[in-house]
C-alpha cells in the first residue's frame, strides 16, 4: 500500500494519492550556440481525503514529512465541500509504446547533436537567421492509489523539441515557431522537425499589404488553434455544467456543418498527455464530441462528471491545456489529444479556391476575446495573403475576429486532408472559413 | 542548513557555483458558482544548483535536499559539456558579497489566520456577487496566500536568507442573457502584505457583478482607428508587456535588430515619458530585498524624457553589455533559474489631470483593465476587460470587444497625454517569460492618452 494512504486510514472515509516522479533533462541552444543543459529530479505528492462527504486537498515535495501532507489534507476537509464522489477502481487496460524500459535512456550529447543538426538544417537555406532550439527529454512515474482498492504505476517518457527562427531584414523581424513532442530518439527525423519553418520562411519573405473585410481565411493546422480554443472551452463538461457553455443543453443536435467531426482521444499514444489513465486513475479511452455536425459529447472530470449525474470520460488531468501534468493543480476536465476529422482537399486546394484571403499560420494573444460565447478576436502573429490562389507574402498588424459557433456551422469552405500534430494536444487539418473580419492597418 | 550549503558549495570544482533552496507554504480557496471548488494547502521544499565551467552553465534541481553535492557534481559535468562547444564563454559582473536575513513582518499576518476564516471570507464575496443579480450565472472567487522562505548562497561568499510573502484576491462574475451570450465582470487585489488587504471588498464584488451585467447590454465596438484613453491598470499593462520585456537584456540578445532599435539614448516617446521598474514598494508585489543572484535590489530608469535610459540586467547581461546589474534577475520557483525579469513597472506621472485629457476628445474609447495580452516583437495586442465610447468628451455607453492591437514604438510615439494620476496594481496572476510563470510583479501609470490606436471588432 502506498505509505501516505496507509497513513490516512482510521482517519478518512475515502483517501487518493498521485504520486509523480520526473526526471527531466533538457538542453538549450540560443542563436550564438549551446547554452545551457538541465537536470531535474522533482518529485511530489497530492493527497485528496474525505471526511464526512467533505473534500479536503494538500500537496507537497517534502517527502520526509508525509504526517503534515496528512494533517494539512484533513484540515481542509474540515470546511472542504460537500460531495459524494466515489474513487474509481476500475480494470485498466494498458497503452503500449508510452516507455521503452529496454532502451538506454538518451544521453546528454545525443540530445545536444539533435539540437545542433536542426540549427544547422535551419541555417543552411538562408542568411539573416537566428535559431533557437530547445531539445528536452522528459521520464514520469506516476502512481495513482486509493483506499477504494486502486493501485496503478505508469512510466512515460517524451522528447519535446521546440524551434524558434527569426529573420531580420530591411526593417522587418519575422519570428516562427514550432514544438514537436515525440516518445523516442528513433522517431526524431531533421528533415519533418524542421519543413513546417522552412515553408512559413519561404513564404515570409516579402511583406505584402494585407486585404481588408469579410474574407476567406486557411486557417493552417497550428493556425486552428485561434478557432478551435473556445471550442475546446465549450465543450468541457465543466463549462458546460456551470451554464458558461453555449453548448448547454444542446447534446444531438446539429450545430456545426456536417463535414465537422471531432474526437478526444486519451489513447492515442502520439499526444503528449497519452496514458492508460488519467490523472485520477480513471481509464481513458475516445469521446465522440462532434459527429458530422452533430454535437455527440463533452468531456469530464469524476467530481464535475458526478456533478452532472453522468461518468468520467477520464479527462481529469492536474495540469492546463499546454504543457506537462504537475502534482500540482487538483484535477479538472480537460482535452487530452483533440484530434479533427480530415477532410478531402490538400492545403494548395484550398489556397488555390480562394480569390482574396489569408492565410493564418499563428497569432498573437490566443485566448483573449469572450471565449466562452465562442469570440475570437487576434492580431495575427504569421499570416499571408492569398491572391487569386496564390500565397503573395506574408502580412502585418492584421486583426482577425469572429465567432466559432457560427464560422463552423455556416461558413466552412472545407477541410485539409492531412492532419498535423499540434503542440502535441491536437491533431487537426488545415480549415478554411469563409466571412471573417479582417481589419488591416 | 548553512553548514551542509558552505560546505557542498566548498567542495565543487565549478569555477562558480550558487544554491537555492526554497519552502513555501501555500492556502488556496476558490468558489465557483455556489460550490467550494477548491480548497487546498501545500508545502514545498526544494532546490537548484546553478554550476558555471570554462564558462558554460549546468543546472540542476531537485526536491531530496540531502545531496546537495551531488547535485553540484552533476550540473558541473553538465556545464563542462557546454563550455566545451561555447563560442562566447559566461562571465558574471562583479557585485558586492552580502551576507542578510531579511524576515518580514506582516499587519495582519496570514499565517496566524484560521483556514476556516479565509473560507468564510472568500464564500461572502461570492454570496455577494452571486446574489447581485439573476444574471449572474457565475463565478471564479479566489483567495490564495503565499509565503516563502529562500536560502542563497555562492561561492564568492554571499549567504542570504529572505521571506516573500504574496497575497491576492480574485472576485470574477459571469452574467448570461439566457440567449447564449456570456460576459464578464472582475476586481481584484494582489500585494505583498497581509491579510488586512483581502478584506473589505465587499463594495468591488457587488462592482464586478454589476459590470458583467451590464456587460450584455454593451453594444460592439466598432473596428478601427480611435482615440484611446488608457486607464492606470491597463496602461501599466501596456508598458509592462509591450514595452519592460524589451528592455530586458538577455532578450537583446537573441534579437540584433532590436538591439539596435533599443539602443540607450533612442527617443521612444514625449518628453513627458518617464518609466520606471523599482525594485522597492511599499506592500508591493514585485518587490525583491535581493534579486536570485544576492543582488541588492535598486531603482532603475527605464525612460527619461522620453529617451531609453537604462536596461533591466543580471550579472551575465551585464557583463556582456558592460553595465552594472539592476537586480532583475528572478526566478519564479527552485524549479527554475534566475533571468531578466521585471518587479514593479511603472510610468511615472505627467501634468495632465483626467478631465482635461478626456475633455478635447470628440469621439474615442476609454478602455479599462486588462483580460490579457500577448507580444511579439514590436506587434502588441491587448484585451480591454472593459470599455466605454466617449463623445464630446464625456464618457458615453459601454462598448465591448475591445482588443487593441499595433506597433509598439508607433503607439508609443503616439502617446499626447499622461496624467497626474498613477496607481501602482498587482493583478492576481503575475508575469510569465521562458516557461516561468507566474512571477509576482506589480505595473503603473496614470491615466494616458494615445493617438490612432486600432481596434478589433465587428
Amino acid at each position: 500500500m502506498h505509505p501516505l494512504l496507509e497513513r490516512t486510514r482510521d482517519r478518512v472515509d475515502q483517501a487518493d494519492v498521485y504520486h509523480l516522479q520526473r526526471k527531466v533533462l533538457p538542453v538549450v541552444f540560443d542563436p550564438e550556440g549551446l547554452s545551457v543543459i538541465k537536470t531535474k529530479q522533482t518529485e511530489g505528492v497530492a493527497l485528496r481525503v474525505l471526511c464526512e462527504g467533505r473534500l479536503g486537498y494538500s500537496t507537497s515535495t517534502d517527502l520526509a514529512r508525509p504526517e503534515a501532507v496528512v494533517e494539512a489534507a484533513v484540515a481542509t476537509a474540515a470546511y472542504g465541500d460537500v460531495t459524494d464522489l466515489t474513487f474509481p477502481d476500475t480494470a485498466i487496460e494498458r497503452l503500449v509504446g508510452l516507455h521503452d524500459s529496454q532502451a538506454t535512456p538518451p544521453s546528454a550529447e545525443q540530445l545536444v547533436a539533435i539540437g545542433a543538426a536542426i540549427q544547422k538544417r535551419l541555417l543552411a537555406d538562408g542568411s539573416n537567421l537566428e535559431v533557437g532550439v530547445s531539445v528536452e527529454m522528459m521520464t514520469d512515474h506516476i502512481r495513482i492509489a486509493n483506499s477504494n482498492g486502486l493501485d496503478t504505476e505508469e512510466t512515460r517518457s517524451s522528447i519535446e523539441i521546440g524551434i524558434e527562427a527569426t529573420r531580420a531584414q530591411s526593417g522587418d523581424i519575422f519570428t516562427v515557431a514550432d514544438s514537436h513532442h515525440v516518445r523516442a530518439l528513433g522517431d526524431v527525423c531533421i528533415e519533418d522537425l524542421t519543413q513546417r519553418i522552412r515553408r512559413l520562411l519561404e513564404w515570409g519573405r516579402d511583406v505584402v499589404s494585407a486585404p481588408s473585410g469579410s474574407l476567406p481565411v486557411v486557417f493552417t493546422p497550428s493556425g486552428t488553434l485561434a478557432l478551435l480554443l473556445p471550442l475546446m472551452m465549450g465543450l468541457n463538461g465543466k463549462s458546460v455544467l456551470l451554464k458558461l457553455s453555449p453548448l448547454t443543453e444542446k447534446l444531438g443536435q446539429g450545430l456545426f456543418d456536417s463535414r465537422l467531426n471531432l474526437v478526444d482521444d486519451g489513447r492515442c499514444v502520439r499526444g503528449a498527455s497519452a496514458g492508460s489513465f488519467d490523472d485520477e486513475g480513471v481509464p481513458t479511452q475516445t469521446t465522440s464530441l462532434i459527429d458530422e455536425g452533430q454535437l455527440s459529447g463533452f468531456y469530464y472530470d469524476l467530481r464535475t462528471a458526478q456533478q452532472a449525474g453522468v461518468a468520467s470520460t477520464g479527462n481529469g488531468y492536474k495540469g492546463g491545456l499546454i504543457g506537462a501534468s504537475s502534482f500540482r493543480p487538483s484535477p479538472s476536465s480537460t482535452i487530452s489529444s483533440l484530434v479533427v476529422g480530415a477532410g478531402d482537399a490538400s492545403e494548395a486546394e484550398l489556397i488555390r479556391g480562394i480569390k482574396k484571403g489569408l492565410l493564418v499560420d499563428g497569432v498573437l494573444g490566443l485566448g483573449q476575446g469572450n471565449l466562452n460565447a465562442g469570440d475570437f478576436s487576434n492580431n495575427v502573429a504569421a499570416a499571408f495573403a492569398i491572391e487569386n490562389g496564390r500565397i503573395v507574402g506574408r502580412v502585418k498588424n492584421v486583426m482577425l475576429a469572429g465567432n466559432c459557433y457560427e464560422l463552423l456551422r455556416d461558413q466552412l469552405i472545407g477541410l485539409g486532408d492531412t492532419a498535423e500534430w499540434v503542440y502535441g494536444k491536437l491533431l487537426c487539418p488545415a480549415i478554411a472559413v469563409d466571412h471573417v473580419n479582417v481589419a488591416a492597418k | 542548513m548553512r553548514q551542509t550549503i558552505k560546505q557542498a558549495i566548498a567542495g565543487s570544482t565549478a569555477d562558480y557555483t550558487e544554491i537555492r533552496i526554497e519552502r513555501r507554504w501555500l492556502n488556496r480557496v476558490l468558489f465557483q458558482r455556489e460550490k467550494l471548488e477548491t480548497l487546498e494547502s501545500a508545502t514545498e521544499l526544494g532546490g537548484v544548483v546553478r554550476c558555471l565551467k570554462n564558462g558554460g552553465w549546468g543546472i540542476s534541481v531537485f526536491n531530496d535536499t540531502s545531496k546537495i553535492a551531488e547535485h553540484i557534481r552533476e550540473a558541473t559535468q553538465m556545464a563542462a559539456v557546454v563550455g566545451e562547444t561555447a563560442s562566447q564563454p559566461v562571465i558574471l559582473a562583479d557585485v558586492p558579497t552580502v551576507q542578510d536575513e531579511v524576515r518580514v513582518e506582516l499587519e495582519h499576518d496570514f499565517r496566524n489566520v484560521p483556514l476556516r476564516e479565509k473560507v468564510d471570507l472568500t464564500l461572502s464575496y461570492n454570496t455577494l456577487i452571486m446574489k447581485e443579480s439573476d444574471k449572474i450565472v457565475s463565478t471564479q472567487v479566489q483567495y490564495v496566500d503565499r509565503f516563502s522562505e529562500i536560502t542563497y548562497a555562492n561561492s564568492e561568499g554571499t549567504y542570504l536568507v529572505q521571506e516573500l510573502p504574496d497575497i491576492t484576491m480574485m472576485l470574477g462574475a459571469a452574467a448570461s442573457d439566457g440567449k447564449g451570450d456570456i460576459q464578464q465582470g472582475m476586481e481584484y487585489v494582489g500585494k505583498a502584505g497581509g491579510f488586512e488587504w483581502v478584506q473589505g471588498m465587499e463594495d468591488q464584488a457587488r462592482m464586478a457583478a454589476q459590470r458583467a451585467v451590464a456587460m450584455l447590454n454593451a453594444k460592439p465596438v466598432p473596428g478601427g482607428q480611435h482615440t484611446v484613453l488608457l486607464d492606470p491598470r491597463l496602461a501599466g499593462v501596456f508598458i509592462h508587456e509591450a514595452f519592460g520585456h524589451f528592455c530586458e537584456a538577455d532578450f537583446l540578445f537573441k534579437n540584433p535588430r532590436l538591439a539596435e532599435i533599443m539602443a540607450l539614448g533612442n527617443e521612444f516617446g514625449p518628453p513627458e515619458l518617464q518609466v520606471i521598474d523599482a525594485g522597492f514598494f511599499a506592500g508591493e508585489r514585485g518587490n525583491v530585498p535581493y534579486d536570485d543572484e544576492g543582488v541588492k535590489r535598486a531603482k532603475t530608469t527605464l525612460v527619461k524624457n522620453g529617451h531609453l535610459h537604462s536596461l533591466l540586467h543580471s550579472r551575465e547581461t551585464a557583463a556582456k553589455m558592460g553595465a552594472q546589474p539592476t537586480g532583475n534577475a528572478r526566478a519564479v520557483s527552485y524549479e527554475h533559474e534566475p533571468i531578466v525579469r521585471m518587479r514593479n513597472t511603472y510610468i511615472e506621472n505627467g501634468p495632465i489631470s483626467f478631465d482635461d485629457m478626456i475633455k478635447d476628445v470628440e469621439r474615442g474609447i476609454y478602455a479599462l483593465d486588462a483580460y490579457g495580452g500577448q507580444t511579439e516583437f514590436e506587434q502588441f495586442s491587448f484585451s480591454a476587460a472593459y470599455a466605454y465610447e466617449i463623445v464630446n468628451g464625456e464618457i458615453g455607453d459601454l462598448v465591448r470587444n475591445v482588443v487593441l492591437s499595433g506597433n509598439l514604438f508607433e503607439t508609443m510615439r503616439s502617446i499626447d497625454a499622461i496624467g497626474n494620476d498613477r496607481v501602482i496594481s498587482g493583478g492576481v496572476g503575475g508575469c510569465g517569460k521562458g516557461g516561468q510563470f507566474p512571477l509576482p510583479v506589480t505595473v503603473g501609470a496614470p491615466h494616458i492618452r494615445i493617438r490612432n490606436v486600432t481596434i478589433g471588432g465587428k
